[in-house]
């Protein structure tokens, strides 16, 4: 074969590779281009102007709907902020207890099979029937119950302002008690039997297995859940509209329930002025903090390779 | 001496989890038992008496849940869709986004894998950097957007949403992908394959275990999502939907407490099908690199 036949066979391959590539990822980069990067750059240019109910049109208002925004942040939408915030900081507790669960079920202790299909199930059951069912629970048995042990509450448990704060906390921590669970355990199973071998013959103790060798080794399962977390503060409704639709009280708002109502429920597309500017705003916060995370996880974690 | 308390400290430890694993058990089981027998409640019977088996067993509840639970379709459609109408709602869009979605990701790793083009360099960033910087807040944009372009209200309008390459699933087909030996595409490219012969004919199937555990995942999300189908689907309920709206609309007089608890379990039975048949693949197989700018 002269070098110059192969040069031409060469080149048809790396032109039918380029066909395949080309037809392949067309459609998936035009689906991006437009419901990712068109959608994020419409909503900065939206977070700027103002519905126009007249005309119908969208006009430039500067920058009106932040004003607006911050307005609201000191007033009525104080209380979001905190139990934004609890959320938040329920769900990083719940990271240690995750890691702890899955560490037990990776041991294949005491009933770690059946654990593992009851851990899994909040996971696969529609927050629809988790709610439904919660809801009727500690609104209907739990009150009879302590009817019969003496204790009278006139309200349901979500029904009473006072306790329904607190049952979205236990809702939340009922539904995610084996969140994680499944990428955790995997990530376990991929640690090379070896090193726990060679830590055991040194007589580690479980303890010590956990947090110096298994934890280490699951560090970059653990960092994505750290670093994708971050958002969780902006968007987690705590099940909030799923419990009370749109008419959740104010002292229960969070912020990711708040902008979803406003954006679904609210005055349609005169709201979504609004809307784009809480998003944009909050991404503006939210970005570099998961950055600096990322950063310092990256600086300061173990560095494992296997 | 020393081995004895070692293992004495660990046992400690796992005595705990077991006891603490053995009350969550118990918490999440009770309210579903007693959501069950509720099931089987009539109205009157569920009011006077919550927690207790049932007078007479009301299994019409099931039926009656299928057929009499109707969500009123409020745009240009109109008219009403029962809770069978709605289980298929579901079907079709759950096989739909399932399909749509893992398709896209499983196609866009094994490109950027398996192909040696300067353009994976910026395909796998795109992924890195999206799942790294959390974009929050753009819905109205994308409600508008949808409208524009007449993907709202359209079952072929969501799927195209869904042809996203976005996310960890992406990771979990690039890192299989990369694993995967390329001896098997230089054997059929002598026995005189193309490039979607091979992708369709040996690595697809080759990947089929990794790209079933993504499907069944995927299912149940999209089988158990509401949102998504409230906001693009309004003249096609889906059955959780059609749940949500019951619990929010309490007029209802065939919508009493153990219907629509019937209707729950209703709503699970496909999914505790597919659960129990695929559980020894889904838990404890699924894997995710760490994220490498």
């Amino acid at each position: 074969m002269t070098q110059k036949s192969k040069t031409r066979k060469m080149a048809q391959s790396r032109r039918a590779e380029l066909i395949f590539y080309v037809t392949m990822i067309a459609l998936p980069i035009m689906q991006f281009c437009i419901m990712y990067l068109g959608v994020n750059f419409n909503s900065v240019l939206l977070a700027f102007r103002k519905y126009d109910y007249q005309t119908g049109d969208y006009l430039w208002t500067g920058f009106t709907n932040f004003r607006t925004l911050f307005i609201d942040m000191k007033t009525s939408l104080r209380p979001a902020f905190l139990n934004s915030l609890k959320f938040y900081l329920c769900s990083l507790c719940m990271m240690p207890v995750s890691i702890i669960i899955s560490n037990y079920l990776y041991k294949k202790k005491m009933g770690s099979g059946v654990f593992k299909v009851i851990l899994f199930l909040p996971s696969i059951i529609s927050g629809i029937v988790m709610t439904l069912t919660f809801q009727y629970f500690v609104e209907q048995v739990v009150p009879e119950v302590l009817g019969l042990v003496g204790v009278e509450i006139e309200l349901g448990l979500l029904s009473n302002p006072d306790t329904a704060f607190s049952m979205l906390i236990v809702f939340s921590v009922w539904t995610g008690f084996g969140g994680g669970m499944l990428l955790y355990t995997g990530a376990m199973a991929r640690i090379p039997i070896e090193c726990v071998e060679a830590a055991q013959l040194d007589g580690i103790t479980p303890l010590k297995e956990l947090l110096y060798i298994t934890l280490p080794l699951i560090y970059p399962t653990v960092s994505i859940f750290i670093i994708t977390g971050i958002a969780g503060f902006f968007t987690n409704s705590g099940a909030l509209y799923t419990f009370f639709g749109p008419r959740a009280d104010a002292s229960l708002w969070t912020y990711g329930y708040y902008f979803f109502t406003v954006t679904v429920n609210g005055a349609g597309a005169a709201d979504y002025p609004y809307a784009a500017a809480g998003g944009l705003l909050f991404t503006l916060i939210a970005a570099p903090i998961t950055l600096l995370v990322r950063w310092a996880l990256e600086k300061y974690g173990p560095t494992t390779e296997y | 001496m020393r081995a004895k308390k070692k293992k004495g400290g660990g046992s400690v430890m796992f005595t705990i989890m077991l006891v603490v694993l053995l009350l969550y058990t118990v918490s999440l089981i009770v309210p579903f038992i007693w959501a069950f027998i509720t099931t089987f409640k009539t109205k009157l019977d569920f009011r006077n008496n919550v927690f207790g088996l049932p007078k007479t067993w009301a299994f019409e509840n099931y039926t009656i849940a299928l057929e009499g639970l109707n969500v009123p379709i409020l745009t240009g459609k109109g008219g009403n869709a029962n809770f069978v109408e709605m289980l298929l709602n579901s079907l079709v869009y759950a096989i739909g986004c399932t399909l749509v979605n893992v398709f896209t990701l499983c196609t866009m790793a094994y490109c950027a894998a398996k192909y040696n083009f300067k353009f994976n360099k910026i395909i796998y960033g795109i992924v890195i950097v999206t799942m790294i910087i959390p974009i929050v807040g753009s819905l109205a944009s994308e409600i508008q957007i949808a409208e524009a372009l007449g993907l709202r209200d359209s079952f072929l309008g969501v799927f195209f949403m869904k042809m996203s390459f976005l996310g960890t699933n992406f990771m979990i087909f690039y890192a299989m992908f990369k694993t995967m030996s390329w001896g098997y595409a230089e054997a059929a490219f002598i026995d005189g394959a193309g490039h979607f012969r091979l992708y369709f004919q040996i690595m697809l199937p080759l990947a089929l275990p990794t790209i079933l555990i993504v499907c069944v995942l995927a299912f149940i999300s999209y089988w158990n999502d509401f949102g998504t189908p409230m906001i693009y689907l309004p003249s096609h309920p889906v059955a959780a939907y059609g749940l949500y709206y019951f619990q929010q609309n309490t007029e209802n007089a065939v919508a009493t407490v153990p219907r629509k608890l019937a209707g729950c379990f209703i709503l699970c039975i496909p999914i505790f099908i597919i659960f129990m048949l695929a559980k020894d693949k889904m838990i404890g197989n699924l894997t995710v690199g760490g994220l490498k700018g």
